[in-house]
């Protein structure tokens, strides 16, 4: 198949219209088409009119038909067989220069066969979702997600190894996402340093931040939390306190210095909010609100915080009422009686007692860890296990534990070893006159701050247990997000189970916490899109939580968020009207645009363009990164728009609109801004509409903008550093816009001078007239240059111009193989409208959108599919609802194989 | 045993700046439970587009050896070469021209189109075979990313893959030296906190197991195996005593700005160096760098001063003196680890003796996409058993006289492939669409 391939409608077979009464004879002689039949029925033509060119080891064209004996093969190479059928039916083979040709029947008849064999293989299998193999997310979607699981907006995949293309020119082609032992040392690495980003909270989870936390960082956790604050009060309509309380809260110190503490003494620090108005809160709400509660209170009165405080006042040398904090004393204490108990000092680090009297001393003995089991030693003997525990808690790095020489420490411990009549035998200690604590500092814990001591054993226990099962829910809930499972009571009880086992050898709560992020991102079931396939071979339908993925993959390139989730546990993504709510909801985020820039960006060209342009920087210092990335904005922006407030998707041959800055304008010559046309018609969030406000829309009626023909982030990409490309441009169009197949270059192809200021002083224009005086390059170049042609107007970067870097006037006329001329962008925009070119659009367009979606290269089983959302396309106005509809809809985007099934 | 201390600055200072210096000594020095005479590596660089023809040639042997413009940078290693002219890897010939040739340039294809799909590479058959005794089983690199899109129907991830796990699995490749040098290194404490995630990790993958196709299941013991792999290379990062300190290799590059990619030229050199270091410190025996794809339009100003160096598949159509620039660079880049190979000591022979250091490109004459023949260069002895000093000629068969298939079949470049398994100890009587040994190999 070396030569030119006629410009053949892409619906290549018979829809009803096309299909001649012949044809349909032909349908009902054949039936259906079984693997082995033999291909008889054609044998004849082929004998008479193709092997003798298309056979042997010299066929032409590398086309040997002869290795067709049965139907299955066929329809195995149903492309190959398409552009036979094509050819066939324009008379371009067999090449008129052969006398012996067919008679206008006998080729009905071969390509109704050929058709009619491709037609019935195609819906035999219809709807068969295809093999896709076990993928890993894209790079983008890797960062997506994380960025989508986090709140922020970080390139974590920056290191990585790039992806590659496959299937129908997309990065997200699941057998090209493959991994390597290098990867997996990557995601690793990345989970990791994703975690470190955090900052662990009981009651909402872990609060990612912009920048690694530090351990001992707490001011950021307390102004995040009050943060999540504002932003709740806001959420609910609660009045913040007046004086602007809540911003004296801003950072630790002050919460510590404060009396507005939310402890059980002063809880002011809220809202005043009453139970009645909290009952009127959504469960939502409600829930929100408990959880923040419980941040703010673990962030302002853990023990920690307060003891902090206290110590600090020790060592600053501020007085000290004795008794006020008996458990810090009682840890002194037992420090103290630890150090004169020589047999108890086999896990001693070695501190020296010193005078008993010094504080100071005191707690640097407490900071040494031994404390733990002279302390526990004086209640009761520690268990094996629980030796082994705490002197690991005590010697841990990083651990507040032993940075943090306090009570509260103690506290902790208590409240995990010790049970209320150990506590109770602690009070006894630090409440007896005679005991070595009284001795040695001279007071007693009086009996009339028992009611005192209870109620802080209590709370701290409390606050302890609820501080615990906050973790823990919150650490269960990101994994569960993360691997996208929905929530199920045994997911549940298993990853409870991690995180028990992770506190039980040793780490603290938020460690734990910590640990389960790491181990929830570090997994395959987070960076592998797992499905389910039914046993056997059939294929079935996936579930609703994995049809959530995919729709959320499709449109957003990330998992689904809780919405999505929601909706699909609930079993709402197998109504189809409730389905349509979503994906439309889906389109009208701002998320849309990663479809944009990973679907058309891909697909147009357009991908990156904002980091990897390069024109040269000598011959046009106006090309700076700002106006680059305007260029690719534009190509965004009109992209979003058209998914966002679903319109046409032929917009992008003819609308006679763009989205620019005002650099961008004034890099086009522009000089009217043009009319601010987001506040008509548009939809989607305040924020889609925010972000579109910062673009101008332009109607383009004065300008040859408009449509992707005009976009200079395209016009520079299919550009050379120093020339327009008309070749470039014109197979652009002809192949990735119009989807019209090109035979390949021959092999020795001369190529252009890279300068368009050549010494010959010839224009682009009268270079290609040259080259195409050969037939060779002729034939096919008819049908490329002049496309290129008709843009020559748009300089390299893109810019309007009238003369060429010689300073020679451009003539962008040119005829094109089928004697069409064009005469400038204008024509070319309006050829571009013209029914064959717009259907060619319209049809390529679908095959891309579905092979993106789907993962995978299309089949001929996926024929009818691109039929019926070509024929929907048109009934219903060609917007990309109906499209992205179509394609959510269908049996192939909906199923997977099964288990069993032949790959 | 206190292992060899490795100070990660005295190595950085070396990295890309100096041949030989104390830090190789000590990074060699670091795993001595390895015998270095018994191991032989293989290194490929593969070079995108094509050559000019016309200054790709060598005539005669050993020292007298006449080597063309393009080569001229290997004549101090005229001994221990072997230039191979005329070996064509028949299934280049069925397919997009500018795709289908990259893809199979180490395992003879054939590359299937639109499903991504060829055969297992050389390398690989080595890692393999070789992959236990070290850290990594091989080093799959490269300068730059991954083509996007088509290109006459076929996936451009063919033609920025050379390295084939599987039929099905193009190896990505790891394009970042920072990356790159902190992978080689390790570092004891990152090392056990990974290890202790992947224990879970493993679980999460097994218990996924049971729920799949058996096709997703192989996938998924690919991963099982990979971080089988890791995990045993973490262990002993995890037990190492010394701890890398220092700057990463950002201070080797000052003056680059961190957000933009590193300038190719710099970038080039790092990798070069990293291999050698990577060979010389046994953590492989196996190592691949793509300068670039095929069909890259990567700026290779580096060579010289010249527009039309922007664009290297456009440069490649044009061929000439700018052309001719860009291919003795990457000779020149090839000279230089050659170099390294060969001024470190292996007991009585050098590293580079005892290598197979191969440089490639999937097309002869690039313009004209001509895939008949191919330039292709070894360096190295194999251990001693491959005779070196030759410029070796396989002449095409003219499709006419009797014995042109013959002729054909003798110059297949898998034949080359079998006769160097052979040479790494492994026995096998076809590789791809060999159709024997190489003659002379």
């Amino acid at each position: 198949m070396r030569s030119i391939l006629p410009a053949v409608p892409v619906g290549w077979w018979p829809s009803s219209a096309r299909v001649s009464r012949r044809l349909a004879a032909v349908l009902v002689l054949i039936g259906n088409i079984i693997p082995g039949d033999s291909i008889d029925q054609i044998t004849p033509f082929l004998q008479a009119n193709c092997i003798e060119c298309h056979s042997g080891t010299k066929s032409k064209g590398d086309l040997d038909l002869t290795r067709f004996k049965e139907t299955a093969a066929v329809v195995a190479d149903s492309k190959l067989w398409k552009e036979i059928s094509a050819a066939i039916a324009s008379k371009e083979m067999p090449p008129a220069k052969h006398a012996n040709q067919p008679t206008d029947t006998q080729r009905q008849e071969a390509v109704g066969w050929i058709n009619s064999t491709l037609k019935s293989a195609a819906l035999a299998k219809a709807g068969d979702p295809g093999d896709i193999p076990l993928r890993r997310l894209t790079n983008v979607e890797l960062n997506h997600s994380l960025n989508d699981l986090t709140g922020l907006d970080i390139d974590w995949s920056r290191d990585f190894p790039t992806d590659a293309s496959g299937g129908e020119g997309f990065t997200n082609a699941a057998e090209t996402l493959q991994v390597s032992a290098a990867l997996i040392e990557k995601y690793l690495a990345v989970a990791t340093r994703v975690a470190s980003h955090a900052e662990y909270l009981p009651g909402s989870g872990p609060l990612f931040m912009p920048a690694p936390t530090l351990d001992d960082d707490r001011d950021s956790r307390a102004s995040q939390a009050l943060r999540r604050l504002d932003a709740f009060c806001a959420s609910v309509s609660v009045k913040p306190l007046p004086g602007a309380a809540i911003h004296r809260l801003r950072t630790i110190k002050m919460v510590r210095d404060s009396d507005l503490l939310p402890s059980p003494r002063s809880k002011p620090v809220l809202p005043a909010v009453d139970e009645k108005t909290v009952a009127g809160w959504t469960p939502a709400q409600q829930t929100a609100w408990r959880a923040l509660w419980l941040d703010l209170e673990v962030l302002a009165e853990t023990p920690r915080a307060k003891k902090i405080d206290v110590l600090e006042r020790y060592l600053l040398g501020k007085s000290y009422r004795p008794g006020s904090d008996p458990l810090f004393e009682a840890s002194l204490e037992v420090s103290y009686a630890g150090n004169r108990n020589k047999k108890l000092r086999d896990t001693d680090t070695g501190g020296a007692a010193g005078d008993a009297n010094d504080y100071r001393t005191g707690i640097t003995n407490l900071t040494t860890g031994a404390f733990l089991p002279f302390w526990s030693a004086s209640i009761r003997p520690l268990t094996p296990a629980e030796r082994r525990d705490l002197v690991r808690l005590s010697e841990s790095d990083n651990h507040e534990y032993v940075k943090v020489p306090h009570a509260w420490a103690h506290a902790e411990v208590i409240n995990r070893y010790f049970d209320d009549s150990q506590i109770e035998a602690l009070w006894q200690l630090v409440s007896d006159p005679v005991s070595t604590f009284s001795k040695v500092y001279g007071c007693t814990v009086t009996p009339d701050q028992r009611p005192e001591w209870q109620r802080w054993t209590s709370e701290s226990a409390e606050l302890v247990r609820r501080t615990r099962d906050g973790h823990r829910q919150n650490a269960i809930r990101f994994v569960q997000r993360a691997w996208r499972v929905g929530t199920t009571a045994a997911d549940e009880a298993a990853l409870g189970k991690t995180f028990d086992e992770l506190v039980a050898q040793g780490r603290s709560v938020e460690s734990a916490h910590r640990a389960m992020v790491i181990r929830a991102l570090a997994s395959p079931r987070f960076y592998y899109r797992f499905e389910t396939p039914p046993s056997g071979v059939k294929a079935s339908p996936v579930s609703g939580i994995e049809l959530a993925s995919r729709i959320s993959f499709l449109l957003w390139s990330a998992l689904p968020d809780d919405e999505l989730l929601r909706a699909a546990q609930a079993g709402e993504l197998a109504d189809p009207s409730k389905l349509k709510l979503q994906t439309r909801r889906m389109m009208a985020d701002l998320r849309v645009r990663r479809f944009v820039q990973e679907f058309f960006g891909q697909w147009l060209g357009f991908y990156r363009f904002d980091r990897n342009a390069r024109p040269d920087r000598d011959r046009f210092p106006e090309f700076t990164p700002t106006i680059r990335q305007a260029m690719f904005d534009e190509a965004v922006v009109f992209c979003a728009d058209l998914v966002v407030n679903d319109r046409p998707i032929t917009d992008l041959l003819t609308a006679k609109r763009t989205y620019i800055t005002a650099d961008l304008a004034k890099f086009y010559g522009l000089v009217k801004p043009g009319d601010a046309g987001w506040a008509n018609g548009s939809r989607g969030d305040a924020s889609v509409k925010a972000w579109f406000a910062s673009y101008q829309r332009f109607a383009c009626d004065d300008s040859p903008r408009g449509g992707v023909i005009g976009w200079a982030s395209v016009l520079t990409k299919l550009s050379h550093p120093l020339r327009t490309s008309p070749i470039k441009r014109g197979n652009w169009l002809l192949v990735d816009v119009l989807g019209t197949p090109t035979p390949k270059p021959p092999n020795d192809v001369p190529m252009l001078p890279e300068d368009e200021k050549n010494k010959d002083g010839l224009t682009q224009r009268e270079l290609l007239a040259k080259h195409r005086e050969s037939p060779v390059c002729g034939s096919c170049h008819s049908r490329i240059d002049p496309l290129g042609i008709a843009m020559e107007q748009f300089d390299p970067i893109g810019r309007w111009r009238t003369t060429d870097g010689n300073g020679k006037a451009i003539n962008s006329s040119d005829v094109l193989h089928n004697g069409t001329k064009l005469s400038g962008i204008e024509d070319l925009r309006t050829y571009l409208s013209m029914p064959a070119q717009r259907d060619g659009f319209l049809a390529l367009a679908c095959r891309k959108l579905l092979g993106y979606a789907l993962g995978r290269r299309l089949v001929i089983s996926d024929e009818p599919l691109l039929e019926t959302m070509q024929s929907k396309a048109q009934e219903q106005g060609l917007t990309m609802s109906v499209l992205i509809d179509a394609v959510v809809a269908s049996t192939q985007f909906q199923s997977i194989r099964g288990r069993d099934a032949a790959h | 045993m206190r292992q060899p201390s490795f100070d990660r600055r005295t190595f950085l200072r070396g990295v890309g700046v100096a041949l030989a210096l104390p830090w190789l000594e000590t990074l060699a020095a670091a795993d001595p439970a390895k015998p270095a005479a018994a191991r032989k590596r293989f290194v490929c660089l593969y070079m995108g587009n094509g050559v000019n023809a016309g200054d790709w040639w060598a005539k005669g042997d050993g020292s007298a050896m006449e080597l063309s413009k393009t080569l001229m940078p290997l004549a101090p290693f005229k001994e221990s070469l072997n230039v191979l002219q005329g070996l064509y890897n028949p299934n280049a010939l069925k397919g997009e021209q500018h795709i289908c040739a990259a893809p199979i340039i180490m395992s003879g294809g054939p590359a299937n189109g639109g499903k991504i799909e060829t055969a297992v590479s050389f390398d690989q058959v080595l890692a393999a075979q070789t992959g236990d005794r070290n850290d990594f089983p091989s080093l799959v690199l490269g300068i730059e990313g991954a083509n996007l899109g088509m290109h006459g129907g076929w996936p451009l991830i063919y033609s920025g893959h050379i390295s084939w796990s599987t039929a099905t699995t193009p190896i990505p490749r790891e394009n970042n030296p920072r990356s790159l040098y902190d992978r080689l290194v390790g570092d004891p404490n990152a090392a056990r906190e990974s290890r202790s995630v992947l224990d879970l990790v493993r679980q999460d993958a097994k218990g996924l197991q049971p729920g799949l196709s058996s096709a997703d299941r192989q996938r998924l013991d690919q991963y099982l195996t990979q971080l089988r792999e890791i995990e045993v290379r973490l262990d002993k990062a995890a037990n190492a005593t010394a701890k890398p300190v220092g700057p990463t290799v950002a201070g080797l590059m000052p003056n680059a700005p961190t957000k933009d990619p590193i300038p190719t030229d710099l970038h080039t050199r790092l990798m070069i160096d990293l291999i050698a270091v990577a060979l010389q410190a046994g953590k492989t025996d196996v190592a691949t760098l793509m300068f670039q794809n095929d069909l890259s339009q990567m700026d290779c100003s580096f060579a010289g001063d010249n527009p039309s160096l922007r664009d290297h598949h456009g440069l490649s159509h044009v061929g000439g003196a700018q052309y001719q620039l860009v291919n003795q660079y990457y000779v020149s880049r090839y000279a230089d680890l050659l170099g390294k190979l060969s001024a470190v000591r292996e007991g009585e022979s050098s590293l580079l003796d005892n290598s197979v250091v191969m440089f490639c490109s999937s097309l002869m004459q690039g313009g004209a996409h001509e895939r008949q023949r191919l330039p292709i260069v070894l360096a190295g002895k194999a251990g001693g058993s491959l005779k070196t000093g030759r410029a070796l000629s396989f002449p095409a068969g003219d499709n006419k006289s009797p014995d042109s298939a013959e002729k054909n079949d003798a110059r297949r470049l898998c034949n080359l492939y079998q006769s160097l398994l052979g040479h790494y100890g492994i026995d096998s009587d076809r590789f791809g669409d060999s159709t024997g040994r190489l003659a002379g190999f």
